[in-house]
């Protein structure tokens, strides 16, 4: 993870622990991957995100394991003007698009993730790991 | 039928060779040089317990390449010390007490073997120089085992012949982009010299390849046409069947075409099931048996690169790939294959392997899960930066690779029981029915293979 991740990374965490997030984690194994974040909304849905400064079409490929094991999947990047071939290929993937600015604080969702229904037992193993890294 | 050929790579994966259950799945083994040179006197138990046809690769190319990659690391990490290298013992024992000549030089001078080691300065062929290394080479071979056992092991493995392989394989050197054809005039003159001087076995020429060379396959038909090699065993370098483009199947189609008119038999030493699909009669037997590891290894570079932290695998069979776990999952938990046992052992697969966890764990999702059992690592990246990953436990790895072996034997069954355009036909099935829930990510190689075979064998 480069610096400029880890910012995304740190806006990311403090927006979500703001908002009430029952658990935020970092650096969750999932599989063979890593998510850079996972978290546990007040509602209790399971919140895989990638943090990403670019290479966009790569965080898609990792997030499709995300959606293996999580209610809710999404890429959060600096903002910027997300080019339209980018954004439908997030929609097609199913996954959501959060913005973090400059100063830190994190837009609402640019694109809302579709409605996920992740494996039970890969969702079960990802919230241990969560738990693992609060 | 295919002759379905494993490679023995090191001690600890005889379990997977031995035994009724794995005995029957595969009818050859391949030994590397360097596990004989090193431990000869194991590897001769090992062969009378199997009681296979074997050969041995005397991996003379490895001392073509920069020394770097025989070599091995022994500076004091924790000590904070700068990398320091040295030979491997067992690459120094195969040099200079199996090969000797050349390959002894690389050791004493520390740099590669280069093709005017071969050549006079008129580009002809020094005929000394390769009948040296064509002696030591051959004889490494046949005789290192047996000089290496005591006359109580003797006793045990029984007759000489137990351990005599299969055929000579001739010295070989790696037709790299810029200088393969001073190294295939180099390969074919150590054939006709192996040929000659060991005239109880076949002799084999390796074909070991840079996919850019393999591409200008007529040159090299042409070439090996005029030796008319016994046997043929071919490596072409990271040949990854399920990335090729179709173009690339037909090239590599078009290659085994040419050298079946000049060999008696060809193997390749490292493929999968576009490989294996081309032993099929129908297909004109354009490939006499295939091999790979046990823990895969149906495509390798030549040069040796870091393995990387393993990862959990699953060999879905109707896909004919390993995939990744998680992408494995995301294929067949959607469809509903983890629904039933029922559905299971339709879809995805009813090897030994699977019904022992069916029926150990009651149901599919939960033997299933089995596959991916796994331990949460730490690892800090020299950049500093921390990731947490999932390494596979050694059950999961076990588990793996037994269904992998089980399926690649159903596979080579599959092509001497079903006519090729049934197989053909189930290729563009599959693509359909995965790619209509999951997209073709992980399935867009079977399209491929079937267009390039269609479209290239007739």
């Amino acid at each position: 993870m480069t610096m400029c991740e880890k910012t995304i990374v740190n806006a990311v965490v403090n927006a979500l622990a703001c908002r009430g997030f029952r658990y935020v984690a970092t650096e969750v194994a999932n599989f063979y991957r890593s998510a850079d974040i996972g978290a546990i909304d007040n509602e209790g849905k399971i919140w895989a995100i990638e943090c990403k400064v670019s290479s966009i079409g790569r965080a898609i490929e990792q997030s499709k394991t995300h959606k293996l094991s999580a209610d809710k999947v999404f890429i959060a990047t600096f903002r910027k003007n997300t080019r339209e071939d980018t954004l439908s290929k997030i929609r097609e993937a199913g996954i959501g698009l959060l913005y973090v600015t400059p100063d830190g604080s994190m837009s609402e969702p640019v694109e809302e993730p579709k409605e996920n229904s992740p494996w039970s037992l890969a969702r079960e193993r990802f919230l241990t790991r969560i738990m693992e890294g609060v | 039928m295919g002759t379905h050929i494993y490679h023995y790579n090191m001690h600890a994966e005889k379990r997977y060779f031995l035994g009724p259950e794995h005995h029957s799945l595969y009818d050859m083994i391949a030994l590397n040089g360097n596990i004989v040179s090193h431990t000869a006197e194991g590897v001769a138990g090992f062969l009378a317990t199997a009681g296979k046809e074997f050969y041995i690769d005397p991996q003379t190319h490895a001392f073509q390449h920069a020394t770097i990659h025989l070599k091995r690391d022994i500076s004091d990490k924790e000590a904070g010390e700068p990398r320091k290298y040295e030979f491997k013992p067992s690459i120094k024992k195969l040099a200079r007490e199996r090969l000797g000549g050349a390959f002894s030089s690389v050791i004493d001078n520390d740099k590669p073997i280069e093709p005017t080691a071969f050549l006079d300065s008129n580009g002809k062929i020094r005929k000394e120089a390769i009948d040296t290394i064509c002696q030591s080479v051959g004889n490494f071979q046949l005789n290192t085992m047996l000089d290496e056992l005591d006359d109580e092991a003797k006793e045990f493995i029984g007759e000489a012949s137990n351990l005599q392989p299969k055929f000579v394989v001739a010295p070989y050197f790696y037709l790299s982009p810029h200088r393969w054809r001073e190294w295939l005039q180099i390969n074919i003159a150590c054939y006709n010299r192996t040929k000659a001087l060991f005239t109880g076995l076949p002799t084999y020429l390796a074909l070991v390849t840079s996919q850019e060379v393999a591409e200008k396959h007529e040159e090299i038909v042409s070439a090996i046409c005029t030796v008319k090699p016994d046997g043929i065993l071919l490596w072409i370098e990271s040949h990854v069947e399920e990335t090729l483009a179709e173009s690339q199947v037909e090239d590599y189609i078009k290659l085994l075409q040419g050298l079946r008119k000049a060999a008696g038999t060809i193997y390749n030493c490292h493929g999968g099931y576009l490989s294996v699909l081309l032993c099929h009669s129908d297909a004109g037997t354009l490939l006499d048996g295939m091999a790979h590891s046990m823990n895969y290894g149906e495509h390798r570079a030549v040069v040796p690169i870091g393995g990387g932290l393993p990862m959990a695998q699953f060999y879905l069979l109707s896909v004919h790939s390993r995939l990744r776990y998680a992408d494995a999952a995301s294929i067949i938990q959607p469809k509903g294959w983890l629904k039933s046992v029922g559905q299971y052992r339709e879809n995805v697969c009813m090897c030994h392997q699977c019904q022992e966890l069916l029926n150990e764990k009651g149901g599919a999702e939960a033997a299933f899960v089995e596959y991916g059992r796994s331990n949460p690592v730490t690892i800090t990246r020299r950049s500093g930066a921390i990731v947490r990953l999932e390494y596979p436990t050694k059950g999961a790895k076990q588990a793996a690779t037994r269904h992998y072996l089980y399926n690649k034997a159903k596979e080579f069954d599959d092509v001497q029981k079903k006519s090729f355009s049934e197989l053909l036909e189930n290729l563009q099935n599959t693509y359909n029915e995965i790619t209509s829930d999951s997209g073709d990510s992980f399935v867009s190689h079977l399209l491929t293979w079937h267009k390039g075979l269609d479209g290239s064998i007739s």
